[in-house]
């Protein structure tokens, strides 16, 4: 599947990059995006442990598998500071 | 009124938008940016934000916080880019019935959106930049 990267704060940072594409598979576990992240953004890989995935502006629950379909954005979601 | 913006933010149109006849109580919080943190002296503060996902949360926050209290209505507004020394970040109205809840539900909706939201501070200081560390958002 083709799915969009869309980085912010410390992530855009660590990345160099705002948005990115990528390939992955329709059921992905989180080592799997890990891994590739990590491949393409090495200096992005130590803080994705604190990183909160969304999928198309919707925070994923829990550590289970992502399900993408074609065209998905994932958000990273560094620690939050706002208000 | 949910709002995620880089203009100032409207205070008054913030608070109509919660007032009701029914209404004997509007709490208003404002969160603005402070001169100090960590004993470093800030000189101003950047804001970021995944806009469209913190509007989203925005209205199902106030929904959500419609159930938990008795409260008849919850207006957020959240700005973006950089902003000066007592410039406001957020702006929070609530109202209700009576005072009791409206000071509740008010707390309760800054304390969700600072651990929550898509929402992120960098501090300027005399000898550079950072962002603030933060809170891992645990869903």
């Amino acid at each position: 599947m083709k799915i969009k990267l869309r980085f912010f704060a410390m992530c855009r940072e660590l990345a160099g990059e705002e948005h990115a594409t990528i390939d992955l598979p329709q059921s992905c576990d989180r080592q799997r995006l890990h891994s590739e992240i990590g491949t393409l953004f090495p200096r992005l890989f130590k803080l994705l442990p604190q990183v909160a995935i969304a999928i198309n502006n919707e925070y994923v629950r829990g550590d289970g598998n992502l399900k993408l379909k074609d065209g998905d954005e994932i958000s990273f979601i560094p620690p939050v500071s706002g208000g | 009124m949910f709002v995620v913006s880089d203009l100032p933010i409207n205070r008054e149109e913030l608070v109509k938008s919660v007032e009701s006849q029914e209404a004997g109580a509007i709490a208003v919080f404002d969160g603005v940016v402070r001169n100090n943190a960590d004993g470093k002296k800030v000189l101003r503060m950047e804001y970021e934000a995944h806009k469209e996902m913190a509007e989203n949360m925005m209205k199902e926050l106030a929904e959500k916080t419609m159930k938990k209290y008795p409260v008849l209505g919850v207006a957020i507004q959240h700005r973006t880019g950089m902003l000066e020394i007592g410039e406001s970040s957020v702006t929070i109205a609530v109202s209700s019935a009576h005072r009791a809840e409206a000071f509740e539900a008010c707390r309760y909706v800054i304390d969700t959106l600072k651990v929550t939201f898509p929402i992120w501070k960098k501090e300027y200081f005399e000898e550079g930049s950072n962002w603030v560390k933060g809170t891992p958002v645990k869903v």
